[in-house]
């Protein structure tokens, strides 16, 4: 389990790796889809580094999952 | 035993990229850059997957100068035969005036299908001393897309092709197979109803046959976890190839993987360590075309001249089910 700012800094290398530079236009208030960080397929992607990052799958962002923010994110993946 | 030529046919109907946006409410540029698809092709309301695999193979024969007699094996790779029954093979054979003491089968996969079509043909002809086999791809997904879905309708577009396997010719070898499947994984591209477990009419219900839900008999891909399976299964099923054929990556001329979306092969790539010159790619111009995506790009390899003086062809295909397929063409 991460502490939030350990979260948010997977995140970040999450971005990066999806596309690099994209960390800095993000802080914990963003949306990722709302705010046009991430396309779809850039989604599928970040998701993807992201779960490796994390160590196991998010289990709250499912197919119908549409909340994005970075915020939301930190919450599952400091969620004891 | 040898892959010797490849021909393919598309179909009539032309869709600009412009156009595909426009059915599915998708952004062009989008479409274009990140998908990947400039241009496609589906079949028009009186095309056939059979017509369109019967305009492939005689392209095959004024190609190679042989004639229907001579082929002893017909193998047709659909999820999408013209009718539930009979098979797709059965129609082609007599579409194109095969002897009937010919063998012919239908290999109902997906993206994994040219590759596992492959090694079955050519198992086949050595078990049975069969000299002359055709390997059908045509798997037509324009007709399982609902049009307002850009997560399916701008990605996939319609052709087929025709390979020639000989038990005898010297042309290419197939080595470093491996296979593999996960069922797991499987709703990740799936049409629900139209099988035998949920029935596209209730055939007992003789007042009235009724159509079910739509959505049950459409295309449903979750990108996503497609996207997971393809990073996660391929590249050590790349590399398992590799071992298995003695080979190291930078043996290998040309990476011929299935063409899922310019999006999802780029990443492949990079995951799997494939300089990028090397991956070859065809989206662009006839969209994901399923079991045929990598049959077309070894046709355009070996018209270009490019497999001439010999080369290495690492194939593979991946997709529905989730299965996966890979192996090694080395051309003399």
């Amino acid at each position: 389990m991460s502490t939030p700012q350990e979260a948010f800094e997977k995140i970040k290398s999450a971005l990066d790796m999806t596309t690099p530079g994209l960390s800095e236009k993000v802080t914990q208030e963003t949306d990722l889809i709302k705010d046009d960080i991430l396309d779809s397929l850039d989604l599928m992607n970040f998701m993807f580094e992201l779960e490796e990052l994390h160590g196991s799958k998010l289990e709250q962002v499912t197919e119908t999952f549409d909340d994005y923010r970075v915020t939301t994110l930190i919450g599952f993946m400091t969620d004891g | 035993m040898s892959l010797e030529a490849i021909a393919s046919a598309l179909p009539t109907v032309h869709h600009s990229v412009e156009e595909i946006a426009a059915q599915c409410d998708a952004d062009v540029e989008f479409v274009r850059t990140k998908v990947g698809v400039q241009e496609r092709y589906i079949v028009g309301p009186e095309e056939t997957g059979i017509g369109l695999a019967a305009d492939a193979c005689r392209k095959l024969f004024d190609q190679t100068g042989l004639t229907p007699d001579a082929i002893g094996l017909l193998v047709f790779v659909t999820q999408n035969p013209d009718r539930r029954l009979p098979q797709n093979s059965a129609g082609l054979a007599d579409a194109l005036g095969l002897p009937k003491s010919c063998a012919s089968f239908d290999i109902a996969l997906a993206c994994s299908g040219f590759v596992y079509g492959l090694s079955v043909t050519e198992a086949f002809l050595a078990m049975h001393g069969i000299d002359n086999a055709l390997l059908v791809t045509c798997d037509p997904y324009s007709r399982i897309i609902a049009a307002e879905d850009k997560g399916t309708n701008a990605v996939f577009g319609d052709a087929a092709t025709a390979a020639l396997v000989t038990r005898s010719g010297k042309r290419s070898t197939l080595s470093g197979l491996d296979f593999g499947t996960d069922g797991s994984g499987g709703d990740a591209i799936r049409i629900d109803a139209g099988g035998a477990a949920a029935p596209l009419v209730a055939i007992d219900q003789k007042e009235a046959l009724t159509v079910g839900d739509r959505d049950a008999h459409r295309l449903v891909m979750d990108g996503r976890a497609v996207f997971n399976f393809v990073n996660t299964t391929v590249p050590g099923s790349i590399a398992n190839s590799l071992e298995k054929a003695g080979l190291t990556l930078g043996e290998v001329d040309w990476f011929a993987l299935h063409q899922g979306s310019e999006y999802m092969l780029d990443a492949l790539a990079r995951r799997a360590r494939i300089p990028p010159e090397k991956v070859l790619k065809n989206i662009a111009q006839y969209g994901n075309t399923v079991s045929s995506t990598i049959p077309l790009l070894l046709e355009r390899l070996l018209a270009e001249g490019k497999l001439d003086n010999g080369g290495t062809v690492l194939i593979s295909g991946f997709g529905v089910g989730l299965s996966w397929a890979t192996g090694i063409l080395r051309f003399q």
